[in-house]
């Protein structure tokens, strides 16, 4: 069914969303944005394993739940309404998608340690441009010998090690490669992340030894693409609910000339163009969630329009909700901002809305 | 009751071999469906139906469809009337008008808005007056579809002006085909005249024509528009090519010309998205950036607004009622419009400041550019859209009225 979620389905949903309710309020939040690695390793850890989130689309063979990629974006919903920030994004989603991706027996190998959140890895795959292309990897391997630059790499601080996508300049070309974070030649920077929930790190790799995992051609390159926009589109729809909710839930609650901010027509019908977008945009979320899952033939034409529709409507919500907060909105102790800050950061991360709306309609070229 | 579709599946198969000819007369027919219960399957035993639960109904209709067999009348108003007269009337009016709706043979129109009534239905000044034992009307009504040959019309009217609004009002059906009701057509800014005025002076209604108890009109003008919605969401739905062989079909033909004659330009007030990337190629607009982002943007708005219908109808087969999703719906419709309007402009150029014959694809442009502005008007306002939405979805407060109390004394036109 592609178009409505099974009971089962909404089950893992309500789970997910009570668990994090409680394990990640925004008192926690706060907490997590001043501390050393800006996650609750508990937390996370009780996700995977706990509630057995570790690897929701893999098969169980490496140790996963087996299920499809449509649950694996239901958890990340509720993810990003939460604004859940610890390494599941970077480990249990990039990573293991990554290795699912590349398909070799030695990639495969490296997934059911991600599983269990025994180990955190992460995806170094973007350069250090402010544009955004899938081929864009400025880093070489030479004799088994990695040089080059990532950028904009998820938990790249708190990774146990990094899988970076890179070219052999022999005849092997394209693959993914494993790198010890801790091994000498790499220079791992952090960045001063707009989002606090989500941070980023510069790395720079100078003839550090590498193992070669397997190819990683276009195809597979655009597919492992494709998967993390997707997942990223369904956070996004989450974070913009949560915006739609706060307003709603402030403008019920805020009393000016003697009556609820609620009951005028300006902020109703903000409120009711920001659902109506909000649910198109879900709409292109989950139809893409099951291209993905489906192995569909248009599913990057999919992943693209989920994107561009998330990422204007994740932004509009945020704006929206800090506009319908009035003043206290603008202030660092109202929680607003912190969502205003994924939104922005998501907006742009894997190409923004007017990339993806070009690349959709070059999908349809003939 | 426990249903099985797989039994009523049968039983539709072996009712449409008996009986099914496709070169009967429509009215023979359409009368011979009508007394089976097979026409309207939904509706009670009593009144030429089978008590079936709606879901059970496309089983019913692919079997139809299968054979091509035709249907019972179901275009314009007749069906709307049906439903309400169904919940609302009384057995002599369903008796003596329910067949008839449904083999086609009479015509019905809605008497709802007025010059001075558009989004506040509630606040019609069309009278109707007890006198000498008859209602007496006065007044006008618009926006009438099919009205110039209607036989019968569902008129909301108001009989008691010392009562708020909604409590002052009650609804009658009126004979069309009589002096004191006079019909206009209302012409359009695209040059259509798909409407009509109509005109009440001292028209006559029988006592036995009006519909549930008198003061309970609103209720009963809910259940129209609430059937209004849902056949509006039916009529998506594609109209599939009937053979070639079987005189029923040039019968059925030639009432669906009639019937929907007014509505050729509804395409074009929907933004004709079918056409948008064609006329981006074919005008050579495609290679331009902002041609291909406005583009884009339209292109994606059309698909996520299909996959939102379609997830609302999944809704519905699972059991949740229908709700308010429907506001949010025609918002959407309404968005995408304007999308294309807009890329349709920027693709034609200074074509765009042509119609008829001499715009594009025969004037098809020129009406989309001419026609779009209704779509966020027409059957409630997006602004009304969007109150209902906050209201009833997102539970928002409502606003302070200003209209309640004697509805003499509430501010008017």
């Amino acid at each position: 069914m592609e178009f409505s979620f099974s009971e089962e389905q909404i089950q893992i949903r309500e789970t997910v969303a009570r668990f994090l309710a409680e394990r990640n309020s925004s008192i926690h939040i706060r907490q997590l944005i001043e501390s050393k690695t800006g996650y609750d390793h508990e937390v996370w850890t009780s996700l995977g394993r706990d509630l057995g989130l570790g690897g929701i689309h893999v098969p169980t063979e490496f140790g996963g739940a087996g299920l499809s990629y449509v649950e694996t974006c239901l958890v990340l919903e509720q993810m990003g309404y939460a604004l859940y920030g610890g390494p599941f994004f970077s480990s249990n989603l990039l990573s293991v998608n990554a290795l699912l991706c590349c398909g070799t027996t030695q990639a495969h190998e490296l997934i059911p340690d991600i599983v269990s959140c025994n180990q955190i890895a992460t995806v170094a795959f973007t350069g250090k441009r402010a544009g955004w292309a899938r081929l864009d990897a400025p880093s070489e391997v030479n004799k088994g010998r990695l040089n080059g630059e990532k950028s904009f790499v998820t938990d790249g601080l708190t990774a146990d090690y990094l899988l970076v996508i890179a070219n052999d300049e022999s005849e092997a070309g394209r693959g993914l490669y494993v790198v010890d974070s801790n091994d000498s030649g790499v220079n791992i920077s952090s960045l001063n992340s707009l989002d606090f929930t989500r941070r980023l790190a510069h790395i720079e790799f100078q003839d550090v030894p590498t193992t070669r995992l397997g190819d990683f051609n276009f195809e597979t390159h655009s597919e492992f693409v494709n998967l993390a926009l997707v997942g990223l589109a369904n956070e996004m729809v989450g974070g913009a609910q949560r915006m739609l909710d706060s307003a709603i839930e402030y403008s019920g609650a805020r009393v000016q000339f003697g009556r609820t901010i609620g009951s005028l027509q300006a902020i109703k019908h903000k409120c009711s163009e920001l659902l109506m977008d909000l649910e198109l945009a879900k709409s292109a979320a989950y139809r893409a969630a099951a291209a993905m899952s489906e192995q569909e033939k248009d599913r990057a034409g999919l992943a693209s329009i989920a994107k561009a529709m998330s990422s204007d409507v994740f932004v509009k919500a945020a704006s929206d909700c800090i506009q319908i907060h009035g003043g206290i909105g603008f202030t660092w102790e109202n929680d607003t901002h912190l969502w205003y800050r994924r939104a922005k950061s998501s907006e742009v991360y894997l190409g923004d809305a007017s990339h993806h709306r070009e690349q959709y309609l070059q999908s349809l070229e003939p | 009751m426990n249903w099985n579709s797989d039994q009523i599946r049968r039983d539709v198969r072996i009712w449409l071999e008996t009986h099914w000819d496709p070169n009967a007369t429509l009215h023979e027919w359409r009368n011979l469906l009508v007394d089976s219960g097979w026409g309207m399957p939904s509706w009670p035993k009593r009144w030429f139906g089978m008590d079936l639960p709606q879901g059970m109904l496309p089983v019913v209709f692919e079997e139809f469809d299968r054979i091509q067999a035709v249907g019972v009348a179901r275009t314009g108003i007749r069906l709307l009337a049906a439903e309400t007269l169904l919940v609302h009337g009384t057995d002599s009016q369903r008796e003596r008008f329910l067949r008839k709706i449904l083999t086609g043979e009479k015509i019905w129109c809605q008497l709802f808005s007025e010059p001075g009534s558009g989004s506040d239905l509630a606040g019609v000044t069309t009278r109707a007056d007890l006198k000498d034992g008859v209602w007496v009307v006065n007044g006008q009504k618009v926006w009438t579809t099919s009205a110039h040959h209607a036989d019968f019309g569902l008129l909301l009217t108001r009989t008691d002006w010392d009562v708020p609004k909604h409590q002052g009002l009650t609804y009658f059906v009126v004979d069309m085909k009589q002096e004191g009701v006079e019909v206009h057509p209302l012409k359009q800014m695209n040059g259509h005249a798909s409407f009509n005025q109509v005109f009440f002076t001292d028209a006559v209604i029988p006592q036995d024509m009006r519909v549930d108890e008198l003061g309970n009109g609103w209720q009963v003008a809910m259940t129209t528009l609430m059937h209004e919605r849902r056949a509006a969401n039916v009529l998506g739905g594609s109209r599939q090519t009937r053979p070639n062989e079987g005189s029923i079909y040039l019968e059925e033909a030639r009432e669906n010309a009639i019937l929907t004659e007014p509505y050729t330009w509804y395409p074009q007030r929907a933004g004709r998205v079918d056409l948008a990337l064609e006329r981006a190629r074919s005008t050579g607009t495609i290679s331009h950036p902002v041609v291909r982002q406005e583009l884009a943007k339209l292109l994606m708005m059309a698909r996520c607004t299909e996959w939102t219908a379609a997830r609302a109808r999944a809704a519905q087969r699972q059991g949740q009622p229908q709700g308010p999703e429907g506001s949010l719906g025609k918002l959407a419709n309404s968005t995408v419009a304007r999308q294309a309007l807009k890329v349709h402009t920027m693709t034609s150029g200074m074509d765009s400041m042509l119609e008829g014959s001499d715009s594009p694809m025969d004037g098809i442009i020129g009406e989309i550019l001419l026609s779009v502005p209704a779509i966020s008007i027409a059957g409630g306002t997006d602004e009304i859209q969007k109150n209902i939405i906050a209201e009833r979805v997102l539970g928002m407060e409502k606003e302070p009225r200003l209209d309640q109390g004697p509805f003499r004394d509430v501010r008017k036109n």
